[in-house]
């Protein structure tokens, strides 16, 4: 990955930089202070700080104007490390849970912390976490929870669900976007000689105008046609191109695209309305989805469970009050660990 | 309705002239201290996080510390920028800020996520534990096995690390 590249060769720039703009003195009564800053934020920003804390926080502000300054920086310095990771770096979650398991191993008081490990362990199988380097190489991303709408320069619009990375290329002979993760309903504008291309990991489709759903999990996309011909290639296969007609839909495959099949379009598209529909979905399927719209993702912990069928509609805007509702219904329990991790079982 | 709200009227008259007297390390004028402290307790009512609080009385010295710090800094822009030129120093800012803060958040994102992966291992899992899971210093410390004072050696070292990793691609911070 290019980015990769540039930033691995950054710290050589940086000794350069430093020691031209300022003496080495300077920076370390500077490096100094930030860390001093650092500490007081470390301390304050814990919900367990006590209010003595503050005294002592006041009292060290008001001794040097630039000790406000300093906190201000280390302030904004945790607010962008916070946005650099959230929702993409959830494959960390499995440093952390081998190092919550050694911990208990350590102090079998734990009790905790076993849940935690327990949960995480079990969890990673499920979570799928969007690779923190497709937002970057994104122009539009609409992150967990969002849903956005745009409109490309030649008309067409597309409407992108909770957790989706796209980037718009276009050329002169060809209108392309390449789509990293999450879902989009495309409706692309009508223009032959100019055709409209979206390269997906899997595999690319192509079409001249025409409106259709691509929904991509893992390596897998399945596209949903509404309306006009849609042309279907896999990635290894590009000599075996697959032609799709309104109202069937098909899944590629690195490897090939699998046979077309009917699909309703008011279920598949529910979700540009806000809107979840199930009929007779395996509840593993229905919790998949669910955990589209938030963070942290949810884990089914009971195997028996992972067939019931599930039918209804439901919001999109309120993913916990719908995952307790189907729970209860089919009398499971629903567990949510620190606001990261609902478990169903 | 959260316990914070309904002990709001025991909270101000047992904590009101002790976050009054410590705002005022900051804030020298004893009318501004008493109009802020009243206002942090105003603000609980409006409060848009509805999760209850762990300890009331931590959750005011904090946003008291907060409102006190906010009045300094104000201070200062004032006294720093001259009446006439403020508001168009702040247009000309604003804008400024928006499309730099495109451009320049994409690539600070880069290098900050790539900081944080090549943390130690024990260092990454106490800063995330602490940034998205919010766990607290002492929470992180008995789920690790560690005491408290290493959990903030690690955050530390987590931010510092990140901070330099900014600065050595030229952002000042």
């Amino acid at each position: 990955m290019g980015e990769c590249e540039v930033l691995a060769r950054l710290p050589v720039r940086a000794t350069t930089a430093m020691t031209t703009s300022s003496s080495p003195g300077h920076i370390e009564a500077d490096d100094k202070l930030f860390e001093e800053a650092a500490r007081w934020h470390i301390r304050l920003r814990d919900p367990d700080a006590r209010p003595e804390l503050h005294d002592a926080f006041l009292v060290w502000v008001r001794q040097d104007p630039r000790h406000l300054e300093a906190y201000d920086r280390a302030e904004s310095l945790w607010r962008s490390m916070g946005n650099a990771d959230t929702a993409e770096m959830r494959r960390d979650e499995k440093a952390i849970a081998s190092l919550v398991a050694e911990g208990r191993s350590r102090r079998r008081a734990a009790r905790v912390a076993g849940i935690i490990g327990c949960l995480l362990v079990a969890g990673l199988g499920l979570w799928q976490g969007p690779d923190a380097f497709d937002s970057l190489r994104a122009d539009h991303i609409a992150w967990t929870g969002q849903r956005e709408s745009l409109v490309l320069e030649d008309g067409t619009r597309i409407d992108l669900n909770s957790g989706t990375a796209i980037a718009v290329d276009f050329t002169d002979t060809e209108r392309r976007v390449r789509m990293f993760r999450g879902e989009a309903f495309f409706d692309v504008a009508h223009d032959i000689a100019q055709p409209f291309v979206v390269e997906m990991p899997a595999g690319s489709l192509r079409v001249t105008g025409t409106r259709f759903n691509v929904d991509l999990t893992r390596d897998v996309a399945d596209i949903a046609l509404v309306e006009g011909a849609v042309t279907l290639v896999a990635r290894n296969a590009p000599d075996l191109p697959t032609n799709l007609s309104a109202g069937h839909q098909a899944s590629v495959r690195p490897g090939s695209v699998s046979a077309p099949q009917s699909f309703d379009t008011e279920s598949r598209t529910a979700w540009r309305s806000g809107r979840m529909i199930f009929y007779r979905t395996p509840l593993s399927e229905v919790l998949a989805e669910l955990g589209r719209y938030q963070r942290g993702g949810i884990v089914l912990m009971n195997d028996r469970a992972a067939s019931l069928p599930v039918t209804g509609a439901f919001s999109t805007e309120d993913p916990a009050e719908v995952t307790d509702i189907i729970a209860e219904t089919l009398g499971l329990s629903v567990h949510r660990v620190a606001g990261a991790l609902t478990v169903v079982r | 309705m959260s316990s914070l709200v309904l002990q709001l009227g025991s909270l101000f008259r047992s904590e009101r002239d002790r976050l009054v007297r410590r705002v005022r390390h900051v804030v020298h004028s004893r009318t501004d201290a008493e109009d802020l402290v009243q206002d942090v307790f105003l603000n609980v009512l409006h409060r848009e996080d509805r999760r209850d609080v762990q300890s009331p009385r931590n959750y005011l010295a904090r946003a008291a510390t907060n409102a006190a710090l906010d009045h300094l800094r104000r201070q200062r822009v004032r006294s720093e920028i001259p009446d006439c030129s403020r508001e168009i120093a702040a247009d000309a800012e604003a804008q400024q800020a928006g499309t730099e803060a495109i451009v320049q958040s994409r690539q600070e994102l880069a290098i900050l996520y790539h900081t944080v992966e090549q943390l130690p291992r024990r260092c990454r899992a106490v800063f995330l534990l602490s940034r998205n899971h919010g766990l607290t210093m002492r929470e992180i410390a008995e789920r690790l096995d560690i005491s408290e004072k290493t959990v903030e050696k690690h955050l530390l070292k987590a931010m510092t690390r990140c901070r330099a990793a900014l600065r050595a691609a030229g952002r000042e911070i």
